[in-house]
């Protein structure tokens, strides 16, 4: 059997026809002439809305039946308990413990995989949702009437799951790896982590309502419908439908702070794949710096990792603010609020091309552990075979590291020039003129033009 | 004789940067062209 060190993403060298460089010039190239073929064939904006259509009676009203949404939300809570357990009770080595790659690996990275894909299909499955509505139903049954909740404020928007998104993966690529070893995470904080967070989400739920705070203070919810808003299936009023693809995230981001999650989505994951690569020499000079001024060394790890988390989440947004206010110079251009809000969503491929492109890897290889030996074994302790497959392994040759370069490089292009479409078809919106409205992408085509040769360049040092 | 090419590595984010700085320098120029055919064409009126 072969074990997998529990690496944030697996990097090896390539073997390149030509320096990976030149694949940022490329990529770059097929940006440009997007921009220019939009803005000659782009001419009226097509995603302001999603034309959601209602799917064929039978199996799609069975998708979003009851019994399948009480079935769902058991097996999630099922799951999420199965980690949970497994984090307290199992072996405390991250590769051989089911907790550590089900909540960081299937779900942290499936999830936003299969929603881009076709819709939220977190949904159902969250088991906190699940919690909240049946204690709602058991209130209303018990009490007579809905149970009373705060009014949530506003102005808070999605800041919370901002927040909590930086913290999640701040606790696997911070905290986790500041113990003086290469394995990120014990499954014991983990599931800690976990069961903190699942009394914490309740809480909310209670104060504020189980939907109100699923839209806009659960992390979880938030990041997977974020990326759900690109899929093409949807449910309206109950019932499943089909929207075009892209369309729905057009109006994700009019909620304060929506921004915010997705910048936040495209920094952690910069930062996870510029921690070993990149930042290195940086990160190594200002742990020095806290080492020589006494700083115990785990918290001046921590301290110098979190400052370089923040600093990547503050550089990002920056950027984006830069194309942003580029736009303002444009005759007839809204105010700086609304553009702000109004292009926010065109991250949402970029953050999706980031995930594919540091993780697509480590999801590739780790899944195989978690469908074998994983889901036979999860505690991990030997002495338990589930489903026959506790002796199974994971097959390194299964993709090589030349496939994953090229399917990082594409990942990084799709992600951009559709983030580069959504821009394009969003300045229609606010410049009914073509011309002007193109005019207005100059900026936001850098910012994307930028993002790429940034992303190529973390995976390149990441992987030389 | 050998090129002092040793820490050339160090240096290839450069090489990520220009495709950027290209980008900005032509926006820059298509910006201010722009500008310039504005001014003339009111000065022109």
């Amino acid at each position: 059997m072969s074990f997998l060190p529990f690496a944030h993403a697996l990097v090896a060298r390539q073997d390149l026809p030509v320096p990976a460089w030149l694949f940022a010039w490329g990529a770059s190239i097929v940006l440009i002439v997007s921009f220019f073929a939009l803005s000659v064939a782009w001419r009226k904006p097509r995603f302001e809305e999603a034309r959601w259509r209602p799917l064929g009676a039978g199996f799609a009203r069975g998708l979003v039946s009851l019994p399948m949404q009480v079935l769902c939300g058991l097996v999630g809570v099922f799951l999420l308990g199965v980690a949970i357990y497994s984090g307290l009770r199992g072996t405390e080595a991250p590769d051989r413990n089911f907790a550590l790659t089900f909540l960081y690996v299937t779900a942290w990275l499936g999830f936003p995989f299969f929603s881009a894909l076709l819709g939220d299909v977190f949904r159902p499955f969250n088991p906190w949702r699940a919690v909240g509505r049946v204690a709602g139903t058991g209130f209303r049954a018990i009490a007579g009437q809905r149970p009373a909740h705060l009014s949530y404020p506003e102005k808070l928007g999605r800041w919370p799951a901002a927040i909590g998104l930086i913290a999640v993966v701040w606790l696997e690529v911070v905290y986790g790896s500041s113990g003086g070893v290469a394995v990120g995470l014990d499954p014991h904080a983990a599931a800690t982590a976990a069961l903190v967070y699942s009394g914490y989400t309740l809480a909310m739920m209670a104060l504020f309502g189980t939907e109100v705070w699923c839209a806009r203070g659960e992390v979880f919810s938030v990041y997977f419908g974020m990326f759900s808003q690109l899929g093409c299936f949807g449910v309206e009023d109950g019932r499943l439908g089909y929207r075009r693809p892209l369309a729905a995230a057009a109006h994700w981001a009019t909620l304060p702070g929506s921004a915010a999650v997705v910048i936040a989505s495209i920094a952690t994951t910069s930062f996870d794949g510029a921690q070993e690569g990149a930042f290195k020499d940086a990160i190594e000079s200002t742990f020095n710096w806290f080492a020589d001024r006494g700083v115990d060394l785990t918290t001046s790890l921590r301290l110098t990792d979190t400052i370089f988390m923040l600093l990547c989440f503050a550089g990002i947004g920056l950027v984006y603010l830069l194309g942003v206010r580029g736009m303002r110079t444009i005759r007839g251009a809204p105010s700086l609020a609304t553009l702000r809000i109004g292009f926010a969503h065109t991250l949402i491929p970029i953050a999706l091309a980031y995930l594919v492109a540091h993780y697509f890897s480590l999801f590739v290889f780790q899944e195989q552990a978690q469908f074998t030996y994983l889901l036979s074994d999860p505690l991990g302790t030997a002495h338990t075979d589930l489903f026959g497959t506790a002796s199974g392994g994971i097959d390194f040759r299964l993709i090589s590291a030349t496939t994953i370069w090229y399917v990082q490089v594409g990942a990084l292009v799709v992600g951009h020039v559709l983030g580069l479409t959504l821009a394009h078809d969003r300045a229609l919106v606010y410049w009914p003129n073509y011309r002007e409205a193109s005019r207005s992408q100059y900026w936001m085509l850098a910012v994307m033009v930028a993002f790429t040769c940034f992303g190529l360049y973390l995976l390149s040092v990441s992987n030389g | 004789m050998t090129l002092p090419l040793a820490h050339i590595g160090h240096y290839l984010w450069v090489f990520y940067l220009l495709p950027v700085i290209f980008v900005i320098a032509g926006i820059l120029k298509t910006t201010l062209s722009e500008k310039r055919r504005k001014e003339e064409d009111s000065d022109d009126d």
